[in-house]
């Protein structure tokens, strides 16, 4: 049974461009071999629920206020479509860790 | 036309946005597999959001006649948000038609150099050129009028978006973003005017620290929260009279939870049916040439949303948007679903006023309230074309409108378009053709006068500023 990553994608209100770059990297993710939950919130949500530990990696368009032990990655190259590669060997890593 | 309109009327958004959305995505050579799930996400989008309004509507309007009635506050007019707003801009009978055509167009003017932004992979925000359209098209009939409206809409919004392309990327630190969405880069040339006018009244000289307001006040971020305190706040003006009796609290209580609940569930029907655009947009990208000149790649507004100054200034807004809609004489409108979303409206301020939440915020209330008139004006317009799309509508006065749909430049093009009139329509089209010129003759002047006029060197932001 392959691991299972529970994502959380942000951006300003859990609508538009954080279920973009979600269903990206969730399809990045999956190709390596792990199975994906992920969930969409906006800045303020995101910084009372992350500190609750319920997610593995955090990626956002819109910065989160507040500083969190979870991995969390810049993912506005996967919205505009430059610098893709880099968002997922940062995911990558992250994942490794 | 008689055909379409049988096939619209028998079928319904519902089931004509995802066969579109579904030809779209074939057109732009995604597989099969992709293009269904695609246009199976819309549909469910759009059902899911008539089940919120359905079970909305007949909770909030009783309270909104109250309000009316009792309180004597003529604010008939329920703000609905920008999610709605998108929903329907994109069922109207010719919104979803206009999607295909903006698309190509955007990509003819970048090709063709017209333009430096690639609009494209924004492609979410274009329904706020449709909804124009649409109003348009429901007054006047007259489909050629509508589609030259949102072209022209179009090319102003792209001469705006070039103008604080290197402010906005600037000031976020996003290289090579900008916006292109239209309700926000139509507010370009107010703001400028704001931000100039300000400085020389000396709003530069205050400093407020956006860190500690964000922390304190950052709860009210939270839909959830927002939701239960105006819902709680209009349910007790709709109560006023009678806060004695069991049954307004029950109401009272009633449309705190509810209101609460549309808030928190709505962007997530809303992230359902905006995931239907997401391959779209991502082919879309594919045709972005470089050539070796400067450009920029339009990016949704949430980018720079969650930046300190800007999400405090959001904040800061609410209270202030509360009361002008209360005291401002002629407004209609009840401001609830875009409270949370000020932060989008502060971006273009923030990056202009570099960071200073002070005068941000004073630009933000002024639009605002230029915003209230325009809405209140256009209201019935919206209302008919959300009737139009099957958004359940009480019976009685109530009406519905999106800030989206109230943009203060856009309107004001509107209501020059619907006076039908050549000279009219056709001085509005020069004032743009002066513009466009002397911008693309005094490009690097204009941008260094945006950037000498909102450089204030100021630490206080720069040192609160997440990358």
């Amino acid at each position: 049974m392959a691991k299972t990553i529970n994502l959380l994608a942000v951006c300003g209100s859990g609508t538009v461009s954080s279920t973009m770059v979600a269903e990206k990297a969730s399809s990045y993710i999956e190709s390596l071999g792990y199975n994906v939950n992920s969930q969409e919130l906006n800045p303020q949500q995101a910084s009372v629920r992350i500190p609750e530990g319920q997610f593995d990696l955090v990626i956002y368009t819109s910065p989160i206020p507040g500083t969190f032990e979870v991995p969390i990655i810049n993912a506005t190259g996967l919205l505009t479509g430059i610098g893709e590669e880099q968002v997922y060997s940062e995911i990558k890593q992250a994942l490794e860790k | 036309m008689q055909t379409f309109k049988t096939i619209m009327d028998t079928f319904g958004p519902n089931i004509f946005v995802p066969v579109v959305i579904f030809v779209i995505c074939l057109f732009m050579k995604l597989s099969a597999k992709k293009a269904f799930n695609s246009a199976i996400l819309a549909a469910v989008g759009l059902v899911g959001f008539s089940m919120i309004t359905d079970y909305f509507t007949p909770v909030i309007s009783p309270v909104v006649d109250k309000m009316v009635k009792i309180a004597h506050l003529n604010l008939p007019v329920l703000d609905i948000g920008w999610q709605a707003t998108a929903v329907i801009a994109y069922s109207t009978r010719i919104g979803m038609i206009f999607i295909g055509i903006l698309l190509a167009f955007q990509i003819f003017l970048f090709a063709i150099k017209w333009t430096n932004v690639f609009m494209p992979s924004d492609l979410w925000n274009n329904y706020s050129l449709i909804l124009w359209g649409s109003e348009l098209y429901l007054i006047t009939k007259n489909v050629w009028l509508a589609s030259f409206l949102m072209l022209f809409g179009n090319v102003v919004c792209l001469l705006y978006s070039e103008m604080i392309a290197k402010r906005w990327s600037t000031y976020y630190g996003y290289p090579q973003c900008t916006l292109s969405a239209p309700h926000q880069v139509c507010n370009v040339p107010i703001a400028l005017g704001l931000n100039y006018l300000l400085s020389k009244l000396g709003a530069d000289k205050i400093q407020l620290n956006p860190e500690k307001i964000q922390q304190k006040l950052g709860f009210l971020g939270d839909p959830m929260i927002i939701g239960f305190i105006v819902g709680m706040l209009l349910g007790l003006i709709g109560n006023f009279t009678t806060l004695t009796s069991i049954a307004s609290w029950g109401q009272i209580l009633t449309t705190a939870v509810t209101t609460a609940a549309v808030m928190t569930i709505f962007p997530k029907v809303g992230s359902i049916f905006a995931a239907s655009f997401s391959s779209i947009t991502a082919a879309s990208q594919k045709s972005m040439k470089k050539g070796g000149r400067e450009w920029y790649v339009a990016v949704n507004d949430a980018l720079g949303y969650g930046e300190t100054a800007t999400l405090t200034t959001g904040i800061l807004m609410i209270p202030f948007a509360l009361i002008l809609a209360f005291i401002l004489p002629g407004n209609l409108i009840v401001p609830v679903m875009c409270l949370t979303g000020f932060a989008y409206d502060s971006e273009i301020n923030v990056a202009l006023a570099d960071g200073n939440i002070f005068k941000a915020l004073i630009m933000d209330i002024l639009i605002f309230a230029g915003q209230l008139y325009i809405g209140s004006y256009f209201a019935p317009m919206f209302t008919k074309i959300a009737k139009e799309t099957g958004v359940t509508m009480p019976k009685g006065s109530l009406m519905v409108i999106g800030f989206v749909a109230a943009n203060i430049l856009m309107g004001l093009i509107t209501i020059a378009f619907l006076t039908k009139n050549p000279i009219i329509i056709g001085a509005v089209v020069i004032l743009y053709v002066i513009q466009f010129v002397y911008y693309k003759r005094n490009k690097r002047k204009v941008t260094d006068i945006i950037e000498k006029h909102s450089d204030y060197s100021n630490a206080l932001s720069k040192k609160a500023k997440v990358s």
